[in-house]
């Protein structure tokens, strides 16, 4: 499950109004989702969550889904 | 030696296949190693001493990044193999395009200049240069565990297959299969086919159209007439696509006669509709090399705490920094292609529209339907090959100005009739079809209309027609390079 907190700052760094998530939901799925814009959402995550991520930890991720797993490991 | 030369397919490759199944197991990894090696020494002659000086260096390299993680050892290494692995590729590739430069300066204030001889490119130096790079930086990251065996290393480095123009491999994509792998029938007929598929692009399609291209790109900028412009850049567009594409299905096609499971190159760039999707299509395996090692590096030391606390509030609207790295990635991109001004301009074009479409004319985009959206990225890279094929950038103006009609040209000179034929017409229709998912869309049509043993028959019958009209094409034709062994 995508959580809502997640789901809010990524529409937010994308600029997005709303756009329906799910674990599988990929990066080319979203609009706008593009390596460019790819660096604001993880910083904007590292930046709430208080987490930093390997530089290609973020560039191998294969969804959403494996997305909040990894804040999760991290920020647990 | 060409995969499409007679040579490489009646002689290299009939022997090499025959030998690989009968050496045995055990034996594979050399005799491989040797025959790459030999092709290596076939194409190229003495620069083999550079590919092997390459791998004993880039072999010690992983080691040491491997021991020396997270330490400035660590740091050091990844200098010195950043340093030695593109301080060869700018001595065999820019040393002369610098040095012309530096001269330029010299002679304003009256300096004598540098004396640089142009140099030959050593066939296949970006691609492994960049291989190598990858994968010193991987072992680094921990993205792969070292290869300790230094032959699978150098089999790694110098697989005959993609050595000449890629596919660029990344380390952990083959380093099961450098210890073990298992080759079935399937697999290599797969190859077989894909092998033949791209033998037919390169032969039938893009050796036909680059007869047409040749003489276009060779009459004057100024006495070039807007339809015969036109003509011209259609058919780089096709030919690029189809040498390229042409050549990558030959390369997995062999990997996987041999075993080897080499990631795709092309997914039908030419359907994308916006220049973003475009990238994610087109010579995957160099876009994601920039992205990985490149970009991602840089956009992220762009992000200061001053800056990452604004992403944090949501205040940091225009994403300045990041269309930057992205339009210097793709000029250094443009440059890794050729050292011209015609490349960095190519390069520079798609960065900028890149960073326009991650700005807001992405959004404007996705609004559009479906064939604007074509028309616009169709027009957007087409613009774009005519810098990447003009032999400078005052020659790519010419041709832009003969493109909007401004030229005044010999039309009775240079009539569109004399380079419109039969053969181009047949090449330019198999090409714009091809470079569509057209097959996948009958292959779905047969199996919804419950015809699926059809599909067998009709794929053998296709590649065994692909093969007899290629063999046919080059029985009579001359040699001809693929595009990018000149990168």
């Amino acid at each position: 499950m995508v959580s809502e907190r997640l789901k809010r700052i990524i529409l937010q760094a994308l600029q997005l109004e709303d756009f329906d998530m799910q674990d599988e939901t990929t990066a080319s799925m979203v609009p706008g989702w593009d390596s460019l814009s790819h660096v604001r959402v993880i910083i904007a995550i590292e930046e709430s969550y208080g987490i930093r991520f390997k530089t290609l930890e973020v560039i191998r991720l294969k969804n959403v889904g494996e997305l909040q797993r990894m804040i999760a490991a991290k920020s647990g | 030696m060409l995969f499409s030369s007679p040579i490489f397919l009646f002689l290299f490759l009939p022997i090499v296949l025959a030998g690989y199944w009968l050496v045995g197991r055990r034996m594979r990894n050399l005799f491989l190693l040797g025959a790459s090696i030999f092709f290596y020494v076939w194409g190229e002659g003495r620069y083999v001493v550079l590919l092997i000086f390459s791998i004993f260096l880039n072999y010690t390299f992983g080691i040491l990044a491997a021991r020396y993680r997270e330490s400035s050892k660590g740091r050091l290494v990844i200098w010195l193999a950043l340093l030695m692995n593109l301080g060869a590729l700018a001595w065999y590739k820019y040393a002369a395009f610098i040095a012309g430069n530096i001269n330029f300066i010299l002679s304003s204030i009256e300096v004598p200049p540098i004396q640089i001889q142009n140099q030959d490119l050593p066939l296949g130096l970006s691609f492994f240069t960049f291989q190598a790079i990858a994968y010193v930086l991987d072992v680094y990251r921990e993205e792969t565990a070292p290869q300790k065996s230094l032959m699978k290393f150098a089999l790694f480095m110098s697989l005959f297959p993609k050595l000449a123009a890629g596919p660029i491999i990344r380390h952990e994509e083959v380093a099961e299969d450098l210890t073990d792998r298992k080759i079935d029938l399937e697999l290599f007929s797969s190859g077989v086919r894909r092998f033949v598929i791209g033998l037919g692009k390169k032969v039938l399609i893009a050796d036909t159209i680059a007869k047409t291209t040749e003489k276009i790109f060779a009459i004057p900028g100024q006495d070039l007439p807007l339809s015969v412009a036109w003509l011209g850049i259609l058919c780089y567009s096709l030919q690029i696509y189809f040498d390229f594409s042409g050549y990558s299905d030959m390369a997995i096609g062999l990997g996987r006669m041999l075993g080897f499971k080499i990631q795709e190159n092309f997914n039908y760039p030419y359907i994308a509709r916006s220049l973003t999707d475009f990238w994610r299509r087109w010579h995957i395996s160099l876009s994601t090399w920039f992205r990985d090692y490149l970009f991602v590096p840089l956009s992220y030391a762009l992000m200061t705490d001053r800056i990452r606390k604004k992403i944090g509030e949501g205040k940091y609207k225009t994403n300045y920094r990041s269309v930057f790295s992205i339009v210097v990635v793709f000029t250094l991109c443009g440059f890794w292609h050729g050292a011209g001004y015609n490349f960095i301009a190519w390069g520079m074009l798609h960065g900028v529209i890149l960073g326009l479409e991650s700005l807001w004319l992405g959004k404007v985009i996705t609004k559009w339907k479906a064939p604007f959206q074509h028309a616009y990225l169709l027009f957007i890279v087409t613009m774009a090959w005519v810098f990447f094929r003009s032999p400078g950038v005052k020659s790519a103006a010419c041709y832009f100005k003969a493109l909007a009609g401004l030229t005044s040209p010999n039309t009775l000179y240079y009539h569109i009739s004399l380079y419109l034929n039969t053969e181009l017409l047949v090449a330019l229709l198999a090409g714009v079809v091809g470079a569509t998912p057209f097959s996948k869309v009958i292959t779905e049509y047969l199996e919804r209309e419950s015809m699926q043993r059809l599909i067998p028959f009709a794929e053998v019958a296709f590649i065994i027609l692909v093969l007899l009209a290629s063999f046919a094409s080059l029985a009579g034709s001359t040699f001809s390079p693929f595009i990018y062994q000149k990168f």
